[in-house]
């Protein structure tokens, strides 16, 4: 016990509470500290880029999850459904999750090179426009990103789909199919709402997840081009380690934090009042 | 009749899923393999550079110009005792938990529970200055020792072996086994499928870990290939993609070849880690 709770407390839980210390100082590494209080979030809050890079993450964040979700849950309702090769193809969606994050960015940096890459020549071969700057465009920056992370996550959220249908008994479905419901109705009526826990479960999940995106942020765009892909663990990332503002950076991680308490607790609220729960998926 | 016409119909649009999906995850894979083994001029003519060529000048030539050796022992030397600490002090922290109750560990568990709700992101600062100070800055250390227990490894570790019957506990006491004898011989042999799935995730997280070690590391001696490759990508190889990929294909490698030779179980361990929220 002894040694796990010493790591468990030097260096997430002390952490913890310091950074709530440190986010009410103005501090710039090397400067003596000053207490500010509160005054620091003031400050925070009426940076501009503070508040851009919020509106980026909450815009990549319900972009990532609306359509990541979306996909891997028709993934995983086909992948249930009566087909050959199951275990080949849920290996192969899983694949990137699996990968290093810099290496494949590195290769979405290459397909995404205007006029060589990959995804120009696709998109010319099919009559499209063929010469795209995607990570020196503002919007198209944050979609490239977009594109790449629901590629990094989508096996995963496929498999934890999966998971969830499997805890469906099937004399339900086959008492669907008796009533003669067709596919889409024995999907809105049985698998969807028996599916929620999962689905809050997986939509929670990635939120947190996109709302700590990093890696693929600094290999593929570097928060740019001009702040356009600077995410909230971006900017504390640049103003911490790039301009050396700890109390800043800290208020702002206080803020991560206080997303990621609340979305949780929300998935667990949520969870316990409105969704449909059978023994065997809880 | 024609339920049967519909019902190849739906198939037909079922594999069109499958398929695109599949392509989708594996072509940028696919596209890492063949561009580093494509002669330079080759890898910009298009549909020509789909099929690799089995060119090796790309590696050599990434090889020569970093030290990847390095960077992979350097990796492997930190997956590796990350992954070994996490699986000695969750068993000693679960087992103390389980089966060795006390006014402490009921207080403690609540904690190890906490820390699975703290985004580390948010408290990379406090961190990096605890680390400043115990004098850590550029070591293997700092990339092993702040990730050495995990209280979401803890947590799936004590929901094992709660399943656990006390009439086994009660019976090693009877032939007089210790507690050590005890973990060693009944309870360890009886979780090794907890152990693998926490391990294979320990693994693959620790290979993947960036963020923190590009903020305490500076030299190439003990930074993880991730950064390494990083670095890599922003220095003047920016635009030479077949050396690139080499590259990326040399620091994906290991996972990779985890993934082939264990699929199973990797997918297994992320799923169940999956429970995590």
């Amino acid at each position: 016990m002894a040694p796990a709770l010493v790591v468990l407390l030097v260096f997430w839980l002390v952490p913890l509470v310091l950074v709530v210390a440190f986010s009410l100082f103005h501090w710039d590494y090397g400067t003596n500290p000053q207490f500010v209080g509160t005054q620091q979030y003031h400050i925070v809050f009426s940076d501009p880029l503070f508040g851009q890079a919020v509106v980026t993450t909450v815009l990549f964040a319900a972009i990532v999850v609306a359509v990541g979700t979306a996909f891997s849950l028709l993934v995983a309702v086909v992948l249930y459904g009566e087909v050959q090769a199951r275990g080949l193809f849920r290996s192969l969606v899983f694949l990137p999750y699996v990968m290093p994050m810099v290496a494949t960015s590195t290769i979405w940096l290459w397909m995404f090179q205007p006029g060589s890459g990959v995804v120009d020549r696709l998109m010319h071969a099919v009559g499209l426009p063929g010469q795209v700057a995607w990570l020196n465009s503002s919007t198209l920056a944050l979609a490239a990103l977009c594109v790449y992370t629901i590629w990094y996550g989508f096996g995963f959220t496929t498999l934890l789909f999966t998971a969830g249908l499997t805890a469906i008994p099937s004399e339900l479905l086959n008492a669907g199919l008796v009533d003669g419901a067709g596919a889409w109705q024995r999907f809105r009526y049985l698998v969807w709402p028996l599916l929620t826990p999962t689905t809050l479960f997986v939509v929670v999940v990635n939120t947190i997840s996109a709302f700590q995106a990093f890696t693929q942020i600094y290999a593929l765009t570097r928060g740019g081009p001009v702040n356009a892909t600077t995410t909230l663990t971006y900017y504390i990332y640049e103003t911490a380690f790039t301009y050396f503002h700890f109390g800043a950076a800290s208020a702002s991680a206080v803020v991560l934090f206080v997303f990621v308490v609340v979305l949780t607790a929300t998935q667990f609220l949520v969870s316990r009042r409105y969704v449909f729960y059978d023994e065997a998926t809880t | 009749m024609r339920a049967g016409r519909r019902r190849g119909a739906s198939r037909v649009v079922s594999y069109a899923v499958l398929v695109v999906a599949a392509l989708f995850a594996v072509f940028p894979i696919w596209w890492i393999a063949s561009t580093s083994l494509e002669s330079p001029s080759r890898a910009y003519s298009f549909p020509a550079a789909l099929v690799p060529q089995w060119t090796g000048s790309n590696y050599a030539a990434a090889w020569r110009q970093g030290p990847w050796g390095r960077f992979l022992l350097n990796s492997l030397g930190i997956g590796f005792a990350t992954t070994g600490f996490v699986l000695v002090t969750g068993v000693a922290a679960a087992y103390a938990i389980v089966f060795l109750p006390s006014r402490w560990t009921r207080a403690a568990f609540p904690l190890v529970l906490a820390t699975m709700m703290v985004p580390f992101y948010a408290i990379l600062v406090p961190d990096y200055l605890i680390v400043r100070d115990l004098g850590w800055l550029n070591t293997y250390i700092s990339q092993v020792v702040p990730f050495a227990a995990s209280g979401f490894a803890i947590f799936l570790l004590v929901q094992f072996m709660r399943g656990f019957p006390r009439a086994l506990r009660d019976a090693a006491r009877m032939d007089g086994a210790g507690e050590l004898r005890f973990l060693w011989s009944v309870v360890v042999p009886n979780l090794v499928p907890a152990l693998v799935t926490v391990g294979v995730y320990t693994l693959l997280q620790s290979w993947n870990a960036f963020l923190w070690p590009l903020i305490v590391t500076t030299s190439s001696g003990v930074q993880p290939i991730q950064v390494g490759l990083a670095n890599f990508l922003s220095t003047a190889n920016g635009t030479n993609w077949t050396v690139l990929a080499a590259a990326a294909a040399i620091t994906a490698a290991p996972m990779l070849l985890l993934y082939v030779l264990a699929q199973r179980k990797v997918v297994e361990s992320v799923s169940r880690t999956g429970l995590k929220g």
